[in-house]
């Protein structure tokens, strides 16, 4: 505080010993006593302050979010000064952080509310929270208690479809089709004259009785759409120029998509080499096709943490992974990448029972030489520039 | 969220800037108080009890002039015109006070009088004396009033500080506020200082001592409220510059904090003993005795037992004692300055004052200390200085290890007197343990949990769901030069713990090696 501090207090105190003059040491006792003094009252007071933060972790697009903030001194020392600095993350519509200077009496409440509004998908840091303080006098510095932080998860973007025409080769599903050879037993359709050739199981006896003929029952076909979502996020393997839009335009699809398969109450599944801030290492995401609501859940929030970087080829993934699904399931590939070494990977899956549906997504180079091998190939095929050509699927 | 300068600066200003000013002058009025009854024993016919009053609306005045003569241009001639009228129109105010005190009829004498010689009978010695001190109060009053300024700043001063990004170094200004005050509160309690060794001269009661002491008293009281208000300046421009809004009632919060502070250490300080009878080696001399008076009584009781089972055994032979016992008396303190019923009260204060005393000045070191390390850099480098760090470093460390082990032990005997309650884990660990008594595979177990727990001491503790080979690798991490023997400790632990294999001797004494390079690393990771 003041360089000639010590030296007076010493001077003073000398000059009290041999004086023997109390109202010197008053005074020694009157300036370090409000030394230690302040510096206790202000270590302990700020100890005693504790801190809740409660709000909503989930928000879809668009969303707002109501963050309150509470503080509390439990104390029975009053709190002179108290400066919050709550960090903000951009991309939430407030800037910087949120700040406010109070004085918090003995066992007294503060809550203090501002609202985030979710513009962009991503797993978001709220706090930490700094608390700093000091003493009266100023002769203990700045105090500072930081409180650990809390995560908001905002889903990507949702375009609800409504149809999605997508391949399938799983029998005894619950979506209709058209080829007989699905026919489902369980979904009886209605019933025909019996003809030679017809399998004895399929007649209806009880109908056969009734009718005094022979009757036949016929079935409905119909699929199971078990679909495994690959999202590439390798920065490599897009555009440079346009990779941020690409990638985020790929996330909306992949979302899109997961959401129009579990509402037609199919299982889907997440597959991507992006990068999860969670989990902090390079390693592919999977999440195996589920059905439900739940799982959906599990989805939108992984892809509201996937980052795009530089990570695993998506063909290296599609190899590790292509073991672990079942037969028949259908894989939407989202890459920008449409290489000879992603078509074999491709064509492997396909010959182990797979469907294929290509979705290029943002700027892709050789788009028409692209699209000859995946109808040779017989996978399906739609490029997605922007989000307005997911119309096709809204009609 | 955030909102414009001026509106958050104008929060709380004016009681601020109020409070700022009143406690400047009311500290101005008290040291100025002191110099009066200083004055009042050196001439006895003369009373300037009045210039205390006057002098606090000078400073009053002094520090609302400030800001305006701010805005002229420094050495202008209009400044120069501004302070001219100011200083005229204080003289006489000055002039009437004193024919108001002394009876204006005397103004009447003395008009006449002023066209025979003006100087000689406008100008006398008492109005000269108090001039003088007027004078005084008026130009320490601009420094704090710069001070102050420099300080809180203004509106203007902060846009500009702002826009430009040159910001007034506040904190350096406080420094020099302080240095001030400090140095005023050494005159005047030097003068204070004087007049008690007249009155111990005189051995009568000075009554300008009385009266002055407590003007000082009143002086170093409202520093410590100057200081915390100017606390709140430097940060409310703080935080005005960083558009930090502030709650409106701050202001009001810190003043009553502050006066409420002043009172809880006036209290403490009324309680705290400052007079002492029994000097400081006649303190040490008795608690040196008490001690080994203290001894002498163990070493009684410790041959106490001896001394009676011999006697025993020589009255079995029926023969008389050879060993007569010794009663020992405890030793005596020394005996006192007054040896009557009050002495012991008297040295009791007497330690309370030295403790008191003693703790101070070891705190106003410590603290000093703790504030400028570079001063206490340069300080180890002389071995004197570095012998003395060591040895308090040592105590404290032993004090804070029977501190420990005091709090442990009554913590244990408590879990003890509660039935029911199982010893923690802990517990077990700071349990002495006899290493010989202990089997190889016992051993290497009892070696891995004393590098868990001193992990956990050194800031490396163990976590629940950690398994050995994490735990090594975190240890590892940490401990450069010795993960081969965490690693080779971790193996041996696991293979003496669950396993089947016979463990060696050998092998337990490796482990042990192991162990104390560790140790050392431990150490040595501390003191870095």
């Amino acid at each position: 505080m003041s360089d000639f501090f010590l030296p007076f207090l010493i001077l003073l105190a000398f000059v009290a010993v041999i004086l023997r003059a109390d109202f010197v040491l008053t005074l020694i006792y009157l300036f370090v006593g409000a030394f230690a003094l302040g510096r206790w009252w202000s270590r302990r007071a700020l100890r005693s302050v504790s801190f809740r933060r409660e709000f909503n972790q989930r928000a879809f697009l668009g969303e707002k979010v109501e963050v309150c903030l509470e503080v509390h001194n439990t104390s029975w020392l009053p709190v002179v000064w108290l400066e919050l600095r709550e960090n903000l993350p951009t991309g939430l519509g407030l800037s910087g952080a949120f700040e406010r200077v109070i004085s918090l009496g003995p066992g007294a409440r503060h809550s203090f509310h501002y609202a985030l509004e979710g513009r962009r998908r991503g797993y978001y840091e709220i706090g930490p929270l700094n608390l700093y303080s000091g003493d009266l006098l100023g002769v203990a510095g700045n105090l500072q208690l930081s409180h650990p932080p809390d995560h908001l998860t905002v889903y990507p973007k949702i375009i609800p479809l409504n149809s999605v025409k997508l391949p399938s080769r799983s029998p005894m599903g619950t979506l209709r089709h058209t080829q007989p050879v699905f026919e489902d037993p369980s979904r009886v359709r209605g019933k025909r004259d019996y003809v030679p050739g017809d399998s004895l199981r399929r007649v209806d006896w009880k109908a056969t009785a009734a009718a005094g003929r022979l009757l036949v029952r016929l079935f409905e076909p119909s699929i199971a759409l078990e679909t495994a979502i690959f999202l590439n996020l390798n920065n490599a393997e897009y555009d440079r120029r346009a990779h941020f839009v690409a990638t985020e335009l790929a996330i909306v699809v992949a979302a899109s998509l997961a959401n129009w398969v579990i509402g037609q109450r199919q299982a889907v599944g997440l597959l991507s080499n992006g990068i999860d801030p969670l989990q902090g290492d390079l390693q592919p995401q999977s999440l195996m096709p589920r059905r439900g609501r739940g799982n959906l859940m599990r989805i939108l929030e992984l892809l509201a943490r996937l980052q795009a970087g530089e990570t695993v080829p998506l063909v290296d993934l599609l190899r590790r992974e292509v073991v672990n699904l079942s037969w028949g399931t259908t894989l939407l590939m989202i890459t920008p990448n449409l290489d000879e070494a992603l078509y074999e990977g491709l064509f492997q899956a396909q010959r182990a029972g797979l469907d294929i549906v290509l979705l290029p997504c943002g700027p892709v180079s050789g788009i028409q030489v692209a699209q000859r091998r995946a109808e040779y190939f017989g996978f399906g095929f739609c490029q997605i520039f922007t989000e307005k050509d997911l119309d096709l699927w809204r009609r | 969220m955030t909102e414009n300068l001026p509106s958050l600066f104008r929060r709380n200003e004016r009681l601020t800037s109020l409070a700022n000013h009143l406690v400047v002058a009311l500290m101005l009025a008290c040291a100025l108080g002191v110099l009066v009854a200083m004055g009042e024993y050196l001439l006895p016919p003369w009373k300037g009890g009045y210039l205390v009053g006057f002098c606090f609306l000078i400073v009053i005045e002094s520090m609302v002039t400030y800001r305006q003569a701010r805005q002229l241009d420094s050495f202008s001639p209009e400044l120069l015109m501004f302070r001219a009228a100011e200083l005229v129109v204080i003289l006489i105010l000055f002039k009437l006070l004193l024919y108001f005190i002394n009876g204006v009829s005397q103004l009447w004498i003395d008009i006449p009088l002023w066209r025979v010689n003006f100087l000689e009978y406008f100008f006398t010695y008492g109005y000269l004396a108090g001039v003088v001190v007027i004078f005084l109060a008026w130009s320490v009053t601009g420094y704090f009033a710069d001070y102050l300024f420099e300080l809180e700043g203004d509106e203007r001063l902060l846009i500009q500080e702002r826009e430009s990004w040159l910001y007034q170094v506040r904190p350096a200004a406080r420094r020099s506020l302080v240095n001030l005050i400090l140095l005023i509160g050494g005159v005047i309690a030097f003068l204070m200082g004087f007049l008690a060794l007249e009155q111990r001269r005189l051995g009568v009661p000075v009554p300008e001592l009385q009266r002055g002491l407590a003007y000082l008293l009143g002086y170093f009281a409202l520093s410590l409220v100057l200081l915390s208000l100017t606390q709140f300046a430097v940060l409310r421009v703080h935080w005005s510059l960083e558009r930090i809004p502030v709650s409106p009632n701050l202001a009001a919060r810190w003043l009553a904090y502050s006066l409420g502070f002043l009172l809880a250490l006036g209290g403490l300080v009324i309680l705290l003993p400052t007079q002492y009878s029994v000097g400081l080696l006649d303190i040490l001399s008795s608690l040196f005795g008490m001690l080994l008076a203290l001894l002498n009584l163990l070493a009684f009781l410790i041959t106490l037992p001896f001394i009676l089972i011999i006697s025993l055994l020589a009255r079995l032979f029926g023969k008389p004692s050879p060993v007569t016992p010794l009663t020992i008396k405890p030793a005596q303190p020394p005996a006192l300055l007054n040896a009557g019923g009050a002495s012991w009260l008297e040295w009791l204060k007497s330690l309370a004052f030295w403790l008191v005393f003693i703790g101070v000045i070891v705190y106003a070191v410590y603290y000093y200390l703790q504030q400028h390390s570079e001063l206490r850099e340069r300080l180890r480098h002389f071995p004197l200085f570095a012998a003395l760090a060591t040895l308090w470093e040592g105590l404290w460390g032993w004090l804070r290890g029977v501190n420990q082990n005091l709090v442990a032990a009554v913590q244990a005997g408590l879990r003890r007197l509660r039935p029911g309650e199982p010893a923690s884990a802990t517990d077990q660990s700071r349990r002495f343990v006899s290493l010989r008594r202990l089997s190889p595979r016992q051993r290497v177990v009892f070696f891995y949990m004393a590098l868990v727990r001193r992990g956990g001491e050194h800031g490396l503790p163990r976590q629940p769901a950690q398994t050995p080979y994490e735990y090594s690798r975190a240890l590892q991490d940490h401990l450069p030069g010795v993960e081969s023997d965490i690693s080779s400790m971790t193996d041996e632990f696991m293979e003496a713990r669950y396993s089947q294999h016979e463990i060696t001797a050998p092998r337990a004494s490796l482990v042990q090696s192991y162990w104390e390079r560790i140790k050392r690393a431990l150490r040595a990771a501390l003191k870095q």
